[in-house]
């Protein structure tokens, strides 16, 4: 049995709290002052600020991503989550009737249980892209969609699915090949 | 998410040695925190009852009928402040043996981190961050973020040494959409706590 080898304080932080204190409240001022539109710039400042003080083996980290690409993510969001919840919350209820508008926003609300897995996977994926160290990238591989139905617990119905299809199609295959029936099965196989 | 975090080419791996459970060192942290939990969800009504009935048998306000009303929004507000804590003190062992459990299971090219978060520690900064939060209606939201990530960060330690010079580019595709979705839902308190 070999004895584990000596823990190295590898990683440290050398944020200050009134330093990232003062960050956060020019940040927020900004923000309220610009009607939330200052929140990317606000978003990446704060990342820069904070990887920065992130050391590792006595080298820090390093945020490369900038506010335009944060704030080309959020054109993207903008009809694909904010305009349909706009809908669905403010002007269903007055435009349609009240048990449709009820039934969307139910069907709104189990939608977004994905929709959230996935968020949190696209957020960590560019998280991970827009940070390096010592020159290295770090990044995310997989799929949002694979995620989001891991995280609703659909893996376990969708790969017994999965696994019955493929089940049924292995068999009539080998079936095919030996001249069974897929049901019946064969005493003798007929080869081709 | 974990096995498909990348350093470079070098992919994390989540994984559990063999023979040990994965729940390891949080046998004891989940039902405390479930039982006690439980306890205190249950208490703090049946208290807020007695308070009320204590209020109306005494006559307190009798001269002033809205300062019932006000009474008992407060009496309210108080069994949610006491949920509220119940529900980080209960749970604050079982957080902290998750997170070390969890970092523990993560390793790169052989090399296995290895946290030291503490109950009573890490209580108080996730009490400190929910207050800043709280007080600052989430405007200084990143600051919270931030004790958290210190936190963390300074408690972290990594066990044998990956060869980063083996090490090379990442080749994953760089995402041009910036956080997408993510953007929607703010998710991370705007430093990058997931």
């Amino acid at each position: 049995m070999t004895a584990e080898a000596a823990p190295s304080q590898t990683f440290a932080h050398s944020g200050k709290f009134f330093n990232v204190l003062g960050l956060a409240l020019k940040n927020a001022g900004l923000t309220i002052i610009t009607l939330t539109m200052y929140r990317f710039w606000a978003r990446t400042a704060m990342r820069r600020r904070l990887w920065s003080r992130t050391f590792v083996m006595g080298d820090p980290l390093e945020y490369t991503g900038s506010a335009s690409e944060l704030f080309r993510g959020f054109l993207i969001s903008l009809p694909c989550f904010f305009l349909p919840a706009i809908f669905v919350f403010y002007i269903a209820p007055y435009a349609i009737e009240p048990v449709y508008a009820g039934w969307l926003t139910f069907g709104f609300y189990v939608l977004s249980v994905p929709l959230v897995a996935a968020a949190r996977y696209w957020m960590r994926r560019y998280q991970l892209s827009r940070t390096r160290w010592r020159g290295i990238k770090l990044g995310l591989a997989g799929s949002a969609w694979g995620f989001a139905t891991a995280s609703w617990g659909l893996v376990g119905p969708a790969a017994l699915v999965a696994r019955l299809v493929h089940a049924c199609s292995a068999d009539q295959s080998r079936a095919a090949d030996v001249g069974e029936h897929p049901l019946r099965g064969s005493a003798v196989p007929v080869r081709r | 998410m974990w096995e498909n975090t990348r350093f470079g080419d070098q992919p994390f791996q989540f994984a559990v040695e063999h023979g040990e459970s994965p729940q390891k060192g949080m046998w004891r942290a989940f039902p405390f925190g479930w039982v006690t939990f439980a306890i205190a969800l249950v208490c703090a009504p049946i208290a807020a009852a007695f308070v009320q009935r204590y209020l109306v048998t005494t006559e307190l306000f009798d001269s002033s009928p809205e300062a019932y009303s006000i009474a008992y929004g407060l009496i309210g507000l108080g069994v949610l402040l006491i949920w509220g804590l119940a529900w980080l003190i209960c749970w604050a062992p079982y957080n902290a043996a998750a997170m070390n459990r969890i970092a523990s299971l993560i390793t790169i090219d052989g090399a296995r981190f290895k946290l030291k978060a503490r109950t009573v520690s890490l209580f108080i900064f996730t009490l400190f961050g929910w207050l800043i939060v709280i007080l600052s209606l989430g405007l200084l939201a990143p600051v919270a973020g931030f004790l958290q990530v210190r936190y963390i960060l300074n408690r972290l330690e990594l066990v044998d040494t990956p060869r980063f010079a083996e090490i090379g580019q990442s080749v994953l595709r760089d995402s041009d959409s910036g956080e997408s979705l993510g953007d929607a839902f703010d998710l991370d308190m705007g430093v990058g706590v997931i």
